[in-house]
């Protein structure tokens, strides 16, 4: 099995740069091969339309998708509920509330994703607080928690959206479906996904252990209170992270994981970086579907992963009826 | 004066719900014993094995694991010394039996740490010892009841800790694995100086196998001996609500419900 599970993180880490290359190359404007070298060497100073634009935008959506596909994967341990993806405990919700707002005053660029992620720290805080009561944090209450408030935010937005004027909707809209046009800087993005895996995979054993249940992962010696919170905190923040970016972008945090568990099996440390690799690749892909099949217009990009999300997820629960 | 008891509790009171499962317990488990928990549905067996492992916070009393009191202990301490076999497990994905049997080095590891060789040939040994080395890459999911509960004895062989904490080890085995595994653990417990605390309901594999027996009847009331002189037809008629007869067989002393 780890032989396996190693053989396929070594191919994704092998496809990577080829589907990141591509992506490059493909867009409003087609680029050769020989442009994109030459772009690419360029210094700093003069750099090229491809290096400026694309570029960011290609490495945004890899760390994004990574992001929102680690948290996918932790999510589903933490709740235990393999159908669980980042943004079922109402994150992306309270950033999506704090986002339109901002839209509404008319704010932009950092003020916006500032906001965005005031609320979705709010989110995960109320989250963190109700759910954690005087009792044991259960995952069950956990769920019931977050599903409640998320499904809370979820009418708030709907409210927002009824009281905006017109010549707001569009951005809003676009917002809520995941819009790649903000991503300029992404090192943010990279750092947290970097920190993140890091973070992630010093759990990673624990994880395979909590996944047996808690009572299991505490008689053989995993803090299980301690490790709920650390990955609920870092869960949330990439979720956070990711939708004060991007919007909210759906499917790659649910989608992801199940493909690298199929992949890889149910040992989080292959699993975990599988799921990362894909998650990112999968964005990327459907970043490029979005930017250049009706181009110039732009597709929002969370419609691209949905709907290449949802006949794929079907077709893998239809594979696994478990 | 006598060594260190591997597991002591001191006036131990434990409760759950409304419900009372011991008063004032003092317990001393020595190496090469093994013991047995027996009771009705509902007394607290599993609960009182809990608390024992650390698992379940006691309302009163002390329980220290070779000296050392267990509250001060980490979870990670406490798990190289004690290892328990639940009654039920809740995995979400799926596991196939060889990393089931490895998880029982966790508690060894530090967090970067891989498993090594001789991990995985402590938890192929396991699986030899249990007869369910050819199902190593299978999932846990596509296992019958026994086999699964073979798989997780093995997490607890591959674990090796000086105490065994199990809640009703032989659920869902066969007459010929309830034996096998009893004996199995029994020569562990005699030859390498470990301890054995088991919940049963099956009075005659007490019986044959502990050598110390402790009675849960209800209501914090308690009982607890050698075996010879706290298992006979009086007491286990209190214990379980249900005459039992005594019977001789070559292999000792057996309890018929009548």
């Amino acid at each position: 099995m780890s032989r396996h599970a190693m053989s396929t993180v070594a191919t994704l880490i092998l496809i990577t740069p080829a589907l990141l290359f591509g992506s490059l190359l493909i867009g409003a404007v087609p680029v050769s091969l020989a442009d994109l070298m030459h772009a690419l060497s360029l210094s700093p100073t003069d750099s090229s339309p491809i290096v400026e634009l694309r570029l960011p935008r290609v490495l945004g959506a890899f760390a994004i998708g990574g992001c929102l596909a680690l948290a996918g994967a932790l999510m589903q341990v933490l709740v235990r509920n393999p159908l669980a993806d980042p943004y079922i405990l109402g994150v992306s919700g309270g950033a999506a509330c704090a986002a339109l707002i901002g839209l509404w005053i008319g704010f932009g660029g950092l003020l916006l994703r500032g906001m965005a992620f005031g609320g979705a720290l709010c989110a995960m805080l109320l989250v963190f607080a109700v759910a954690r009561g005087r009792g044991a944090w259960s995952p069950v209450r956990l769920l019931l928690t977050g599903v409640v408030l998320a499904t809370g935010w979820g009418a708030l937005i709907s409210l927002i959206l009824a009281l905006a004027p017109d010549t707001h909707l569009r951005s809003m809209l676009f917002w809520l479906m995941g819009d790649f046009s903000y991503l300029e800087s992404v090192h943010v993005e990279w750092t947290a996904l970097i920190v993140g895996l890091v973070l992630a995979l010093l759990n990673a054993r624990d994880l395979n252990v909590l996944a047996h249940g808690d009572v299991q992962a505490a008689a053989l010696g995993v803090r299980t209170d301690r490790l709920r919170v650390v990955i609920y905190l870092l869960t949330s923040l990439l979720a956070a992270l990711a939708v004060t970016a991007v919007g909210s972008v759906g499917f790659v945090g649910l989608v992801a994981p199940h493909l690298a568990r199929m992949l890889t099996g149910n040992d989080h440390r292959y699993l975990l970086i599988a799921a990362v690799l894909l998650g990112g690749n999968l964005l990327v892909v459907a970043d490029t579907i979005a930017r250049s099949i009706v181009a110039p217009l732009q597709l929002p990009v969370g419609v691209i992963t949905a709907l290449l999300g949802i006949p794929l997820f079907l077709y893998l629960l239809r594979r696994n009826p478990t | 004066m006598s060594a260190a008891a591997l597991l002591e509790s001191r006036e131990l009171v434990v409760t759950i719900a409304d419900t009372r499962v011991c008063d004032a317990l003092n317990l001393r488990i020595q190496p090469g014993e093994c013991w047995a928990i027996l009771g009705r549905n509902g007394v607290g067996k599993s609960t009182l094995l809990h608390t024992l492992a650390g698992l379940y916070a006691p309302t009163r009393g002390t329980i220290e694991l070779d000296g050392r009191p267990l509250s001060t202990l980490t979870r990670r301490a406490i798990a190289q010394q004690v290892g328990v076999l639940l009654q039920d497990y809740a995995g979400i994905f799926a596991s196939d039996v060889l990393s089931t049997a490895l998880m029982g080095r966790h508690p060894y590891l530090s967090p970067w740490q891989w498993e090594t060789a001789d991990d995985l040939r402590r938890a192929r040994h396991a699986l030899e010892s249990l007869e369910i080395a050819a199902l190593e890459q299978r999932d846990l999911n596509t296992l019958s009841g026994g086999e699964r509960r073979r798989a997780h004895l093995a997490t607890l062989l591959t674990q090796d800790p000086p105490l065994y904490l199990l809640d009703e080890p032989t659920n869902h085995l066969d007459v010929h694995h309830q034996i096998r595994t009893f004996e199995l653990l029994r020569n562990n417990v005699l030859n390498n100086g470990k301890a054995l605390v088991a919940t049963l309901h099956d009075v005659n594999l007490a019986a044959r196998f502990c050598d110390h027996v402790l009675l849960l009847f209800g209501d914090g009331i308690t009982l607890h001996g050698a075996t010879p002189d706290v298992l006979n037809e009086d007491n286990l008629a209190r214990l379980l609500l249900h005459p039992m007869q005594q019977a001789v067989s070559s292999y000792g002393k057996m309890f018929i419900p009548g």
